[in-house]
C-alpha cells in the first residue's frame, strides 16, 4: 500500500459523469476515479452516460456492458507507481431511467461532476444515508479570482448539504488533477532516442521516427476546428527554426489537411518550409501524456490536457471551450494574468496576443506571424517560466488528495475564520 | 414578537400545497426570500459568475428571517429553489415598549416586532416619525420593518460647519435625535434636516424645505 493509502480511511465514492464534450468530462472523471483507487485505495464507482466516448480513452472498456470493473492504468511516471493491491474501479452505465444495476447504492462520498444533475434515485438514497455522506459538486477549472471564494462553499438542497469543490491554480482552491509522479515524465521522454522509440511504438517506421526525432522544436496540436489554424501554420512554415508539428487525430486534423491541400494519413509526414507535420493516431491518456512530455510547446484543447501540460512544465497554448458572450476570453485572460507574472514583458505580450487570437478574439490583430516569431525567439525563457509555474501549481497539492482530505466543517471554519458572518456550525 | 390584533390582509405564505413552484437560483434577487430546508432566508446579496461550458454559479449572502443567522451558500445557476412569497402591509411607527417596537397599520391594527429583528432599521427609528414603512410577514408573524428608500431626519448635534466648503466632499460626524451617528457633509449644521438613503445608511444631502 502507498503511504497515502495507509493514512486515509477507505470510503466508497460514486462519481457521476455526463459526457458533454467528447473526452473532456470523462477524461477528468476517469483520471480522478483511477487516482482515488490507485493512490488512495478508495472504492470507486464511476457512472457514465456515454460509454462510447469513454472507450476511446480506455480501450479495455467494453461499451456493451452496463457494469464492469477496470483496473486503473499506470500513470505516465515511474513504472513502479502501481500499488500491489490497487482496487479496481467499477464502471457503470448511467441509464435513463436510472437503475442501480449491480452497484452498491450506499456511498460515503458522491461527486456530481460539472453540475451533471444527479438522478432522483441517487438523491433519495443520499437522503436516507444521513449526515455521514459527503455530496460534492466538482466544478470546471477557472483561474478567476472568485473561485477561491466559492471553493468549499455549502449548498443546502433537498434536505442535504452539497459542497462546491473548485479546481484552481491558487491557494484556497481544490488544486489541479494530476498524479505526483507525472512531473517526472519529461525527463523520461527528453532524449531524441526515447522520443523515437515512442514514435515507433505508435507504428511509425523506425527510420522515419529517428529522422523526425532530430527536430528539436516539437509542437503537439490537439483540438477542435479552429479558423486561426492556417495563419499559424503559415507562420511556422516561414520561420527559420525547424518545427515538428505532432497532430494526433482530432477534429482539427481536417484543418491541417486542408492547409496542406492533401490528405495526411496517420503515421505519415509532410514538410512545408521549416514546418514538418506528422499525423499520429488517436491515443490513450497515457500516450497523450508522453506526447505532451516530449513536446516543446503544447497546443491543447480540454481542461485536462491544459493542466497536464502545465504539470509537465511545458509552454502551453489553450484553446478554451468557447462560451456565449465571449465569456471564455475573460477566463483565458484571468489565467494569463496569473500565469504571466514574472514573465519577460515581450514574451507576455506575444503569448497574450497568440492566445487571444487562437481563441477567436475579434479585437486581436489579423495575423499571428509576428507574435509566433517572438514566441519561438523567447522559447527558452518560456520553458523556464513554465518550469517555475509547474512548481507553483504543485505547491497547492493535487485535486484527488485534496478531495480525500476534504472535511467541510474543518475547512469552512479554518478558511473563513476571518469572516464574522461565516457560520462554523456547518 | 407577536401580533396583537388580526392583520388587515390575509397572509399567504409560500406556494399552494401540491403546486410547488420552483425558481432557478439565478432568478433570485436581493430582498427575495427562499425556503431552504424549511427555513425562510432573505437574499441580501447575489453574486453571479460564469463557470465552464456556458454554465454559471451563484453565491448568495442570506439571512434567516426567523433566527437572524446568516450563511453564504453557492448554487448552480439552474438549481431549483423554492421561493417564499411574503405578505407586506403599510405601517407607521407608534411607540416603543421594551423590548418591542409597535407599529400601526391603516386599520389601526398593531404590529409588534422585537428590537433585535429590526437590524439596521433600528438606527433610524425616532419618536414622532411619520414615514410610511412596510411590515414584512412570514407565516403570519411580522419579521421585519422596511423603511422608505429615503427618509428625513434632524441633526441634533454636529461640530460647527466648515466655512467655505460647499462641495459636500468633506465629511464629518453628526448625531441624530435618537443618538445614531452618521457621516454628513461639512456644511451641515445642528437642526438641519437631512436625507438618508436607508439601503446604504448613507447621507444623501440636505432635505429640501
Amino acid at each position: 500500500m502507498t503511504q497515502q493509502q495507509q493514512q486515509q480511511p477507505v470510503r466508497r465514492w460514486q462519481i457521476f459523469c455526463r459526457v458533454v464534450d467528447n473526452f473532456g468530462d470523462i477524461g477528468v472523471c476517469w483520471r480522478l476515479a483511477q487516482q482515488l483507487a490507485r493512490e488512495h485505495g478508495q472504492q470507486v464507482q464511476l457512472w457514465v452516460d456515454d460509454l462510447h466516448s469513454f472507450v476511446a480513452l480506455q480501450p479495455q472498456l467494453n461499451p456493451q456492458l452496463a457494469s464492469q470493473w477496470l483496473t486503473p492504468t499506470r500513470t505516465g511516471g515511474q513504472a513502479s507507481d502501481q500499488p500491489a493491491h490497487c482496487p479496481a474501479v467499477q464502471v457503470l452505465q448511467w441509464q435513463q431511467p436510472f437503475r442501480w444495476l449491480d452497484a452498491e447504492p450506499q456511498a460515503s462520498v458522491v461527486i456530481e461532476a460539472f453540475g451533471c444533475q444527479l438522478p432522483a434515485e441517487v438523491i433519495s438514497q443520499m437522503q436516507q444515508a444521513g449526515s455521514e455522506l459527503l455530496w460534492l459538486n466538482l466544478e470546471y477549472l477557472s483561474a478567476e479570482p472568485w473561485v477561491v471564494d466559492f471553493h468549499a462553499a455549502p449548498s443546502p438542497l433537498q434536505g442535504l448539504t452539497r459542497y462546491f469543490f473548485m479546481p484552481g491554480f491558487a491557494a484556497g482552491t481544490g488544486g489541479l488533477l494530476y498524479e505526483p509522479q507525472l512531473a517526472a515524465l519529461p525527463a523520461q521522454m527528453a532524449s531524441p532516442l526515447a522520443f523515437a522509440d515512442w514514435l515507433e511504438s505508435l507504428q511509425l517506421p523506425p527510420q522515419t521516427a529517428r529522422q523526425l526525432a532530430q527536430i528539436d522544436c516539437r509542437v503537439s496540436l490537439f483540438g477542435y476546428e479552429n479558423p486561426a489554424l492556417p495563419e499559424l501554420l503559415d507562420s511556422w512554415q516561414a520561420t527559420t527554426l525547424p518545427v515538428l508539428l505532432l497532430v494526433p487525430q482530432s477534429k482539427i486534423s481536417s484543418g491541417v489537411e486542408q492547409w496542406l491541400g492533401q490528405a495526411l494519413p496517420v503515421g505519415e509526414s509532410q514538410q512545408r518550409g521549416a514546418l514538418t507535420l506528422l499525423a499520429l493516431p488517436f491515443m490513450s491518456q497515457l500516450d497523450y501524456d508522453r506526447l505532451l512530455a516530449a513536446s516543446s510547446i503544447n497546443l491543447v484543447r480540454g481542461e485536462e490536457s491544459f493542466v497536464r501540460s502545465q504539470i509537465l512544465g511545458k509552454p502551453t497554448l489553450w484553446h478554451i471551450y468557447p462560451q456565449q458572450q465571449l465569456a471564455h476570453l475573460d477566463k483565458l485572460e484571468a489565467f494569463l494574468n496569473l500565469y504571466q507574472q514574472g514573465m519577460p514583458a515581450e514574451l507576455a505580450r506575444a503569448l497574450k496576443t497568440a492566445s487571444l487570437r487562437w481563441n477567436g478574439d475579434p479585437e486581436q490583430p489579423t495575423t499571428t506571424s509576428k507574435c509566433w516569431d517572438q514566441l519561438l525567439f523567447w522559447l527558452p525563457e518560456w520553458q523556464k517560466h513554465a518550469e517555475d509555474w509547474k512548481k507553483h501549481c504543485l505547491a497547492h497539492g493535487d485535486l484527488a488528495t485534496n478531495l480525500v482530505k476534504f472535511r467541510p466543517n474543518e475547512y469552512s471554519c479554518a478558511a473563513f475564520s476571518h469572516r464574522n458572518d461565516w457560520p462554523c456550525a456547518w | 414578537m407577536s401580533i396583537v390584533a388580526p392583520l388587515f390582509r390575509t397572509v399567504t405564505i409560500g406556494p399552494v400545497p401540491g403546486k410547488l413552484i420552483m425558481k432557478n437560483a439565478q432568478e433570485f434577487r436581493s430582498g427575495q426570500v427562499m425556503n431552504l430546508n424549511g427555513q425562510p432566508w432573505v437574499v441580501l446579496k447575489a453574486e453571479f459568475n460564469k463557470s465552464g461550458r456556458n454554465s454559471a454559479v451563484m453565491k448568495f449572502k442570506l439571512k434567516n428571517l426567523l433566527t437572524g443567522a446568516s450563511q453564504e451558500p453557492v448554487y448552480k445557476a439552474d438549481d431549483k429553489l423554492e421561493p417564499v412569497t411574503l405578505e407586506r402591509s403599510e405601517v407607521t411607527y407608534s411607540y416603543y415598549s421594551e423590548p418591542t417596537y409597535v407599529f400601526m397599520d391603516p386599520d389601526y391594527n398593531q404590529v409588534e416586532i422585537d428590537a433585535e429583528n429590526l437590524g439596521d432599521t433600528l438606527k433610524f427609528i425616532v419618536d414622532g416619525m411619520t414615514d410610511v414603512c412596510e411590515a414584512v410577514f412570514y407565516d403570519g408573524r411580522p419579521i421585519s420593518i422596511e423603511l422608505p428608500t429615503t427618509i428625513v431626519r434632524t441633526v441634533s448635534y454636529t461640530e460647527p460647519a466648515v466655512r467655505g466648503d460647499t462641495s459636500g466632499k468633506v465629511m464629518k460626524l453628526a448625531t441624530l435625535e435618537n443618538g445614531t451617528e452618521i457621516s454628513v457633509s461639512a456644511f451641515i449644521e445642528i437642526g438641519d434636516a437631512i436625507e438618508i438613503d436607508t439601503r446604504t445608511g448613507e447621507f444623501k444631502g440636505r432635505a429640501k424645505a
